[in-house]
């Protein structure tokens, strides 16, 4: 009896010592703790973006090599490129509101937003557009034969489900990708889809080395969702910095900041279940709205394709995602058509 | 917390089972009920939202005093019976599909919005019915301790998806743990070939299957169409015989055996024999269960085609509550009529038609089960089939054959293991003591790669925890 009553308690003890041990790591509550979690400044530990799908490059090498010279090869697409430009009825964007504004966000962590209190000269000269009144200009596919466009898995479906609308654009992007990887990291630069589907490497750089290897007069930047598990204001400022890379890099160039596209109501709730409540439409509103800031309205301007993939409330019409958080291959051909929509001419 | 993760690889199993083993035999199913508990909260993330828990807890208790009633009144037997099929079926439908009614009646989901999906009910509340048929056969006698009961009926193995075990056959094997190293180091094989399974295949497929049918069917091209049906049969065939081989690792690691759930079932030559391998508890259950009581193959050919089309019915609707199970299981049950009245005579003849066949049928049948929203199972479909009628399409040039380039050093041993052959060499070389260090190596070398993969990213939650 003795034994047993000894062998029962060490048992219990050895028991009640594993569920100590397996039930606060089991239930992630020590997991704000953990890198990667909760609120944190360094945003290179950030896990890929989940859901993507796990290819870049896609493939085959078109039978013409592009040549990386330093003057900007103007390619059109190919064939029916009349039949694949935007027609004048569908291209008006709708109007909304910006849905949530910092002040109705009552849950989330302190909101560090770029301070825009004092009143330089520029904030008071500076035209007061959202982006959706200013007076776009639309474009051609030649529009595209010296862009660069910088994202990440946004980006890369843009690049591989354009069907020969920005075939002549140059892609800079990959699944992951942030402002900080983009400023620091190399990523294989190719074309755009032709209309079969086939686009072109063209190498692999860096930024600052790509920027330098060929005259590019506009840049579209996305970039945000791989860090929303940072502080709203380390985001921003990594954003920042890539624009400024950028700006410096190109001084004559015309950017576009592009806001991130929202995420479906659903994926919204289902990133909460599982305890990635960083991913959430809430702390989008916030990066786009700072990135929107960014805009001089003269040279960097501010594009939002959630103006036609959103659906009253806000979040991404899901009848044009699988996943929640990619549209799929028909809306991103729609995606590059809106671009041709939000063109900016500038003289000299 | 599921099998696949690190803290119940190195955390809970081992000190689980090393206070199972040390303690007394009159103290180990209580010890078994407590780490389960503690297990099913971890699991169903009782910590968030304790509905699981609690359910499961009253069912628990429910259902044992149900089957004390039954053996205390045995002639109202048809009451008890009565009483634990609305019981436990009232509680499961409810759950899976309250929502679902309720977008049917009103067009949306408003209500039942959030209601959760308790972990394991669908398993659960089959356990429980067996057990009180079982009770009411005479089969079994009711177990009067609250305690033992319990333990079978949450025991952390198969709790969250099975293997669904009889509370006879279990409550022996729990009565008489074989704490032998034999049965310990088959356990240990068991769970990490489970594990590889689930973590090396499983999980490294199935992106193929999400990127595909996430593109947009209209932009996906024929070729790769059929590759992501196969992608997908083979990720659904990993991922549950994983669990189920994980379970039953677990059990043997714990001195006691669990029915196996699959026998290599891709090597079927009819729909018919597919469904005695594949899922073989849950098979055996609507056997036990619906297809005998109303009379099966015994009472003539009406008989038996009510009794296959109720079984195949509520196949169906036990996995899911959209409209694509229920065709499903109409499906299945089309396929097996067809094989019993006609063509079973020639696939039992002529083998390699059969394997044709059901290398056709299987992502065929599959691509019906995984697509919920009619859209999708269209779209697919008229990808697969090329000559039904098409709306626009828009594929990306040889898509098919980049995503084979990115996978198919995981779909080659996927489509490998699962014939018998694996399992052929590991019996060959388990023979000699050289051999069985050989297989030993192996398994240590999967389990390493498992381990890795599983730090580096997150396993995927068991795809059948949400049945």
């Amino acid at each position: 009896m003795k034994k047993e009553g000894f062998r029962a308690l060490i048992s219990l003890v050895i028991f009640i010592l594993g569920v100590a041990i397996t039930l606060p790591m089991a239930t992630g509550v020590l997991l704000d703790k953990l890198p990667g979690h909760g609120e944190i400044t360094e945003p290179d530990d950030y896990p890929d973006f989940p859901g993507d799908p796990t290819d870049t490059d896609a493939e085959i090498t078109s039978d013409v090599p592009v040549e990386t010279t330093d003057g900007v090869t103007t390619e059109t697409p190919d064939t029916g490129s009349t039949a694949a430009l935007p027609d004048d009825s569908s291209s008006d964007p709708v109007i909304i509101t910006e849905p949530v504004t910092t002040e109705d966000i009552t849950t989330l962590p302190p909101v560090t937003t770029v301070p825009e209190v004092t009143t330089s000269p520029e904030e008071l000269t500076r035209p007061a557009y959202t982006g959706s009144d200013f007076p776009w200009t639309k474009v051609g596919a030649s529009y595209f034969s010296d862009a660069l466009f910088i994202g990440d898995s946004r980006t890369v479906g843009i690049r591989n489900a354009s069907a020969g609308r920005l075939a002549s654009a140059v892609f800079f992007c990959d699944i992951g990708v942030s402002a900080s990887k983009a400023m620091n990291n190399r990523y294989e630069a190719t074309t755009g889809a032709d209309t079969s589907g086939k686009y072109t490497k063209l190498g692999t750089f860096t930024l600052t080395d790509l920027l330098k290897s060929r005259t590019f007069r506009k840049i579209y930047i996305m970039v945000g969702v791989n860090e929303l598990g940072g502080s709203i204001g380390g985001i921003t400022n990594n954003i920042k910095k890539l624009l400024e890379t950028v700006r410096t890099a190109c001084p004559d160039a015309i950017i576009f900041m592009e806001a991130n596209l929202h995420f479906t109501a659903e994926a919204d709730k289902r990133y909460a279940s599982q305890g990635k409540s960083y991913m959430s439409n809430a702390r989008m509103y916030q990066v786009n709205s700072n990135i929107a800031d960014m805009a001089d309205w003269d040279r960097v301007f501010y594009i939002d394709i959630n103006e036609i993939f959103d659906i009253a409330g806000g979040t991404f019409n899901p009848e044009y995602s699988g996943d929640g958080v990619h549209p799929t291959a028909r809306y991103y051909r729609e995606w590059a058509d809106w671009f041709y929509t939000k063109g900016v001419i500038k003289q000299g | 917390m599921g099998f696949s993760s690190i803290e119940y690889i190195f955390l809970f199993m081992p000190f689980f089972a090393a206070a199972y083993r040390i303690m007394p035999g009159r103290f180990r199913n209580a010890l078994l009920l407590a780490g389960s508990l503690v297990f099913y909260f971890a699991a169903s993330g009782a910590h968030r939202d304790p509905t699981a828990l609690i359910l499961l807890a009253a069912s628990a208790i429910a259902n044992w005093l149900v089957g004390l009633l039954a053996s205390e009144f045995p002639r109202s037997r048809k009451l008890w019976i009565a009483v634990s099929v609305i019981f436990n079926f009232g509680i499961l439908f409810f759950f899976k599909y309250a929502g679902a009614a309720e977008r049917l009646i009103t067009g949306e989901r408003v209500v039942f919005e959030d209601l959760i999906f308790p972990l394991g009910i669908s398993f659960y509340s089959f356990k429980a019915v067996g057990y009180t048929a079982d009770v009411c056969r005479g089969h079994v006698a009711a177990e009067t301790s609250p305690v033992r009961f319990a333990a079978w009926f949450c025991m952390f193995p198969t709790v969250t998806a099975g293997p669904i075990t009889s509370y006879g056959a279990t409550s022996k094997e729990l009565d008489g743990p074989d704490f032998g190293i034999l049965r310990f180091n088959d356990g240990i094989r068991a769970f990490v070939t489970g594990l590889a399974f689930k973590v090396l295949l499983a999980d490294r497929i199935y992106p193929l299957f999400f990127a595909v049918s996430t593109t947009g069917w209209d932009s996906v091209s024929t070729p790769l169409a059929w590759l992501s049906m196969i992608a997908y049969s083979l990720y659904i065939y990993f991922d549950f015989a994983g669990y189920s081989l994980m379970a039953i690792g677990t059990g043997r690691m714990l001195g006691f055996e669990l029915p196996v759930n699959f026998r290599t079932p891709y090597m079927s030559k009819s729909m018919t024999e597919f469904w005695r391998r594949w899922h073989i508890t849950l098979g055996a259950w609507f056997k036990n269960y619906i297809y005998i009581p109303l009379g099966g193959s015994r009472r003539g050919k009406a008989v038996l085609i009510f009794s296959s089309l109720a079984v195949w019915l509520f196949t169906g609707i036990w996995h899911g509550s959209t409209l694509n199970f229920l065709i499903w299981g109409l499906f299945l049950f089309a396929v097996v009529m067809l094989e019993k009245f006609f063509i079973g005579k020639y696939l039992s003849r002529f083998p390699w038609l059969g394997h044709i066949y059901m290398a056709f049928l299987i992502p065929v049948s599959w691509t019906i089960f995984a697509f919920p929203k009619t859209a999708d199972l269209a779209g697919c479909f008229e990808r697969l089939f090329p000559f039904l009628p098409q709306g626009e399409i828009f594929p990306i040039y040889h898509d098919w054959l980049t995503y084979l380039g990115r996978y198919w050093y995981y779909l080659l041993p996927g489509l490998v293991f699962c014939t018998s052959l694996p399992g052929f060499i590991e019996k060959k070389l388990s023979e000699k003591p050289a051999g069985r260090i050989v297989c030993d190596a192996v398994l240590a070398a999967l389990f390493v790669a498992s381990v890795w993969f599983l730090r580096k990213f997150d396993s995927d939650v068991f795809m059948y925890g949400n049945f």
